[in-house]
């Protein structure tokens, strides 16, 4: 009998330390991608100072970022369904986190196309790498939760084991996190 | 923008569910009503780099700790 016990404690432990390592890992790896970022937006003020081209559209800026905030939203309630079970309210919240994220890559596409400043400008060298590279992680994040989608839609996941759901889904706030930073640098300063 | 209650009989009540739904439509709005300011800010004053770092910096710490659970590292995986 207490050989059965310290068998269900040591794995109990094996997955409380795994879970713990997967958590880390994921942190470290979003740290990793913070140098990244932050090098791109110290060379923004390096190449332009707090210049702003006056033609950069506001209205689409604030427009962007609002739907990238309310994609992490409907990121949240899915997580928080899938946590308690809830797959309906888990798949409905995911799908509509992918065309909210959807609808921002192509605000920032239809940016670009509007966009009067050239790339070899000081500012428009910062705005196309800064925005460019936001926008291949949020593509990324799309595709990853699209992954997320399929494999849910199938019963892969459950209130008890998701954390493939909350790892991609923190990835997806992460990328939330660095337009809370690019969204000022790019459309605000400078005004 | 509530969830329908689902017919599985694996899903917890309504009570059960209210918390983390209402957390996360309040850090919402907390997001919402903190761009509002820092693109008011930028239209009206001038040297706003300062300003604009603080609100940023509290926006990105209400996504880290209410969205992304920074704590769940400390607490292995459990709910933070």
């Amino acid at each position: 009998m207490a050989v059965a016990t310290t068998t269900v404690e040591q794995a109990q432990h094996a997955e409380i330390r795994r879970a713990t390592i997967n958590q880390a890992g994921l942190w470290l790896f979003f740290l990793s991608e913070c140098f990244l970022f932050s090098a791109l937006l110290t060379a923004r003020f390096v190449l332009a100072g707090t210049d702003r081209p006056e033609e950069l559209s506001q209205l689409l800026g604030l427009a962007i970022t609002s739907i990238l905030l309310l994609s992490s939203l409907t990121a949240y309630r899915s997580e928080a369904a899938i946590a308690r079970g809830d797959r309906a309210a888990f798949l409905r919240n995911l799908l509509a986190t992918i065309a909210l994220g959807l609808v921002f890559v192509a605000g920032v596409g239809f940016e670009w196309t509007i966009a009067e400043f050239e790339l070899s400008d000081p500012f428009g060298t910062a705005f196309f790498s800064m925005t460019g590279l936001h926008a291949a992680h949020v593509v990324s994040g799309i595709v990853m939760l699209a992954m997320v989608y399929r494999l849910g839609a199938r019963g892969r996941f459950s209130a008890d084991s998701h954390w493939g759901v909350e790892g991609t889904i923190k990835y997806w706030h992460f990328v939330d996190v660095v337009w809370v930073f690019f969204y000022p640098a790019l459309y605000l300063i400078g005004w | 923008m509530t969830d329908r209650p689902d017919e599985s009989p694996t899903v917890p009540p309504a009570s059960e569910r209210s918390g983390p739904l209402r957390t996360g439509w309040v850090v919402f709005l907390w997001l919402a009503v903190l761009t509002a300011i820092e693109f008011i800010i930028a239209v009206t004053i001038d040297a706003n780099l300062p300003i604009m770092i603080v609100i940023a910096l509290i926006k990105a710490g209400l996504i880290v700790h209410y969205f992304m659970h920074l704590l769940r590292i400390w607490r292995g995986g459990e709910e933070a």
